[in-house]
């Protein structure tokens, strides 16, 4: 290899122009007339997709019930759902850990485990698809002798190591109790239903979906075969996988991976950043399009309240009177920031590596306790920078409504609307 | 003048001059724990695909010269900020969405700051500007709150956003 290889090759690999996630399909080039053809190819698919439509089960080609039944399963292997199968889950122990699932990326898990449940158990019987999935649960349990009893019963592997200080709460990754995935064709509805039996709280979950996959069809197939291979089916139909990712994730996946509180792994679009990249985007923004992204969503929401990000605005933004922040206004210690709300994305205990400050805890406070302590360490940054802003522009706004501006003469034209245009005219 | 490889996701090799290469603190500290006995030394990176990192070694060249950026934003904020980017990087930086958060999570992985520096700016810069709805839409994140809790968010927010 040769010092070429340090040039840029920009944009020449067309492998990299092809989707990753279902979602970012682009629009099937097909048109009606190629059908019969079945020639195009599928660029606009992920790769997986492709290749995991031309998994053969028993027969060589697979039923429109199967080929949607399979579409199902890898937006379920993409918001974050683990199959449980032989090689995934053993019955005496685990393959994969919750962490180690959690830390792989995107790109080798969503192809991997939407494969392994093919092989292993997708293929219906009499038209009806059971399917079982996992999910990881992140479960705050208090750290006592007697719960450690109960987790056991929530899931089977616990992440968290028990420490040292005894009354305090720990953020713990479990896999849940298996979720029974059925998927039952009627005519030409695919009717899903999800059911779970939660440990603790004990609970069950139910979630149904019923999906026309025609509905998806970008362009109405002409003739519909009984029977294709897989990927025979993705160059038959037009369908729209943007729309079909997006309308099943809405209205299925992600519903039921909130009623759970499980954690969402797809990490597309914002969170496949790091937690440290994330503020460090919005210690690059403004207040409003900060206090903006806070509106968005849950995560969003806890990441605002960083502590550490109102420390570093109020520096930047107030350069002048910041310097001695733990004076007088600070001494009434404001009430702390309301606690995080509880979300299917709620941060975990250590979010990401920040090697840069090991003092202090990065995460956004997570249990009152927590939260205590913090507020006796550090001012409450946030609560701060509020009531600098306001003065602020307490002081702008009175300049502002003072009578007499910057151009005083105004007054006495508004009076005589047109000298100057008189004065023109003659 | 000592080479490394750098061994991509994709399995591909890719030799590197490692004086270009300095500006990743990771690389570095391990050229300087490890040492470079001989020119076949094979450094594997499982988290950078080829592609990226391409794109960070011609950054990476391009930035060779520059003086050892200080990590602007730790704790004490320069009194001017450098927003300028220049054309050269507004060039490089030109992408798709996927490839920029690609590009940024190298950066955070090989730890190269300037680099890391220019990618946030930029996502900094497309969040603009754009209400909550379009930042949703722009990056996929799944509005997960619910109208209450909208309602309490929008209410802690009055002190700042506009009426």
């Amino acid at each position: 290899m040769d010092m070429d290889n340090q040039q840029p090759v920009s944009g020449d690999s067309s492998l990299a122009k092809r989707p990753f996630y279902m979602t970012e399909s682009k629009e099937p080039l097909l048109k009606v007339q190629d059908i019969p053809q079945c020639v195009t190819n599928c660029q606009g698919v992920p790769p997986h997709i492709q290749m995991l439509m031309s998994i053969k089960g028993d027969q060589d080609f697979i039923s429109v019930h199967e080929f949607s039944a399979r579409l199902c399963h890898i937006l379920l292997v993409e918001t974050g759902f683990f199959p449980v199968t032989g090689d995934v889950f053993q019955s005496t122990g685990f393959t994969f850990t919750p962490q180690a699932l959690m830390d792989m990326p995107d790109s080798l898990r969503i192809p991997e485990f939407s494969r392994k449940m093919l092989i292993s158990s997708m293929f219906s019987q009499q038209g009806i698809y059971a399917l079982k999935y996992k999910v990881i649960l992140c479960e705050l349990v208090p750290e006592s002798v007697e719960n450690s009893g109960d987790d056991k019963s929530t899931g089977e592997s616990s992440e968290a190591k028990p420490s040292e200080s005894g009354a305090e709460s720990v953020w713990q990754y479990n896999f849940s109790n298996d979720i029974n995935v059925t998927m039952l064709f009627t005519e030409d509805r695919l009717n899903i239903t999800a059911v779970c039996n939660m440990g603790v709280p004990k609970r069950t979950i139910t979630q149904q979906l019923t999906l026309n996959i025609e509905e998806f069809f970008t362009q109405r197939a002409i003739v519909v075969p009984v029977r294709l291979r897989g990927d025979q089916w993705m160059r038959k139909f037009d369908i729209n996988y943007t729309r079909l990712s997006v309308y099943f994730k809405n209205k299925f996946a992600i519903i039921l991976l909130d009623q759970m509180d499980g954690i969402l792994l797809e990490r597309r679009g914002l969170f496949s950043l790091p937690y440290l990249a994330l503020i460090k985007i919005l210690k690059k923004s403004d207040v409003i399009t900060i206090l903006r992204m806070s509106k968005t969503c849950t995560c969003f929401y806890n990441i605002v309240r960083d502590n550490r990000l109102w420390e570093f605005l109020l520096k930047r933004d107030f350069p002048t009177d910041s310097d001695q922040p733990t004076s007088a206004s600070i001494s009434s210690r404001p009430p702390p920031p309301p606690p995080p709300l509880p979300g299917i994305m709620a941060p975990p205990p250590t979010p990401a590596p920040r090697s840069t400050t090991p003092t202090e805890p990065s995460s956004p406070p997570a249990t009152d306790n927590q939260q205590k302590l913090k507020s006796d360490e550090d001012p409450n940054y946030y609560e701060i920078y509020k009531q600098k802003y306001a003065s602020k522009h307490r002081r702008l706004h009175r300049m502002n409504s003072f009578p007499i501006r910057f151009f005083p003469t105004l007054r006495i034209n508004r009076r005589i609307p047109s000298i100057p245009f008189h004065f023109d005219r003659f | 003048m000592p080479f490394v490889n750098l061994e991509s996701s994709d399995g591909d090799l890719v030799k590197v001059d490692v004086d270009v290469i300095k500006c990743s603190v990771t690389i570095n500290a391990l050229i300087e724990h490890l040492g470079l006995e001989d020119d076949n030394e094979v450094v594997p990176l499982q988290n950078v695909g080829t592609e990226t990192l391409h794109k960070v070694l011609a950054w990476a060249k391009h930035h060779k010269d520059d003086l050892p950026s200080v990590d602007d934003d730790e704790d004490d904020p320069p009194r001017e900020r450098r927003t300028d980017i220049t054309t050269w990087d507004a060039n490089f930086i030109k992408m798709e969405q996927i490839q920029l958060f690609d590009l940024i999570l190298a950066a955070n992985y090989l730890d190269i700051s300037g680099l890391l520096d220019l990618g946030c700016k930029i996502v900094a810069d497309m969040i603009k500007g754009k209400t909550a709805d379009e930042i949703r839409t722009m990056f996929n994140i799944v509005n997960d709150l619910t109208p209450q809790e909208q309602e309490q968010i929008r209410k802690e927010n009055e002190w700042c956003e506009e009426k």
